[in-house]
């Protein structure tokens, strides 16, 4: 690495310390109070899709399916580690709720055991208030062949199948 | 490095690095087994959603200095009924905390492993909540630590016995009485499941004092661990009605 080069980075790593911070509504990362996705008007404010990293929120736009916002937790249930429902952002979610008017909310937490289990409490949590809760679908990776799944994720693909489309 | 071929029910996993997990596994052969499990949080990875906490597996693994390595595996048993139903999943993920603080590496624990697997099955199967307490009851006799239930742990006196304390070492009489008090039935209850009389009480559907059981179990096995259980802190008694 050039020395040009070896400051660059070391300004941009700088850059990034001082002009990040977390979003105040969804704790996603960005330039300023707001995030680019909470600013952005265009957006449906009905739809929330809860995610417990803000590099889930690179995954799921890079999908361009989406066009709610999101929540980053922050972390999922894992009490074995000693993350409870109060070390990660659930009591925030529930804030939001009402004065967002949310409608719907998309569990979108890591298909683990973990993960599954964050998604069975908030969806435990939000049912009785009313609320849409959804939880993503699992099962294939596109282009991959099915002789090389392996049986649990191929048992969720089957368990969680639809009508063919014609 | 040599290698070898065991059972195991992943306990917990730890990210490591880019795309690898330390896994922790209960084995009968091998006792409690640490080890990396490469490349398995890509979603391209074959034995990533086997090695997830509660499977059942068969593996093969390289002995490592610190760590293992899992090469191969195999699922034996990954119960969708406790994946998929939370008032299932905390008492299933409390026995894998106890099992995980019991069970020592590289010492074959061939009774307790049995007893894990077996208290997963029934509790994917059984409607009665007291699956966990009753592993727990039999954990603490395996451990060598019984219950003393039969009559008063202090005194030896015979029945009443209305109180339990775990420092105690058992149920006690109305006269050496400390601790929790308890009801006739729940004296009952732990007689017959320390007795050898589990199936029996997991057949008879709820009984008034189960919570009862289950909560003198939880404080018994959190005392021979010397350490709070935090699956039960967080999810159990936090309740799953509200944070």
């Amino acid at each position: 690495m050039t020395k040009e080069d070896a400051v660059r980075l070391a300004r941009a790593i700088v850059e990034v310390k001082e002009r990040t911070v977390l979003c105040s509504v969804c704790f996603n990362i960005g330039m300023g109070e707001r995030c680019a996705i909470c600013a952005d008007e265009r957006r449906d404010g009905s739809v929330v899709c809860v995610v417990e990293d803000p590099r889930d929120i690179v995954a799921v736009e890079r999908t361009r399916e989406f066009r709610g916002r999101y929540h980053v937790l922050g972390g999922a249930l894992s009490p074995i580690d000693g993350i409870g429902p109060e070390q990660i952002r659930v009591r925030e979610l529930l804030a939001r709720l009402e004065p967002e008017h949310v409608a719907e909310v998309i569990l979108c937490t890591n298909p683990n055991l973990e993960g599954e289990a964050t998604a069975m409490y908030l969806a435990r949590l939000l049912k009785p208030l009313g609320l849409h809760v959804t939880r993503i679908a699992s099962g294939l990776p596109v282009g991959g062949d099915l002789e090389y799944a392996d049986e649990l994720t191929l048992g969720r693909a089957l368990e969680g199948r639809r009508e063919a489309a014609t | 490095m040599t290698l070898y071929r065991d059972e195991g029910v992943v306990l917990r996993t730890v990210r490591l690095g880019e795309a690898d997990r330390i896994v922790t596994l209960a084995t009968p052969g091998h006792g409690k087994v640490r080890a990396v499990a490469k490349g398995v949080r890509r979603t391209k990875s074959r034995i990533g959603a086997r090695l997830e906490p509660l499977s059942h597996v068969t593996m093969l693994c390289w002995h490592g200095r610190e760590l293992d390595v899992v090469t191969q595996s195999e699922v034996l048993g990954s119960p969708k009924s406790l994946r998929g139903d939370l008032d299932r999943l905390v008492p299933a993920m409390t026995m894998l905390e106890i099992v995980d603080q019991v069970a020592v590496e590289r010492q074959p624990m061939p009774e307790l492993f049995a007893m894990l697997v077996g208290a997963l099955r029934t509790l994917a199967t059984s409607e009665s909540r007291l699956v966990l307490a009753g592993f727990c009851w039999k954990l603490l006799s395996v451990e060598g630590v019984a219950p003393v239930v039969a009559a008063c742990a202090r005194c030896g006196g015979p029945d009443p016995l209305v109180a339990f304390d775990p420092g105690e070492g058992g149920m006690l009489c109305r006269a050496c009485r400390r601790g929790q008090a308890v009801a006739a039935e729940t004296v009952d209850l732990v007689r017959r499941i320390v007795g050898g009389d589990l199936r029996r009480v997991l057949e008879e559907g709820p009984h008034d004092a189960d919570s009862e059981v289950e909560r003198l179990a939880l404080l018994a096995v959190e005392r021979h661990l010397e350490r709070r259980l935090r699956t039960t802190r967080h999810l159990l008694e936090a309740g799953t009605a509200g944070v």
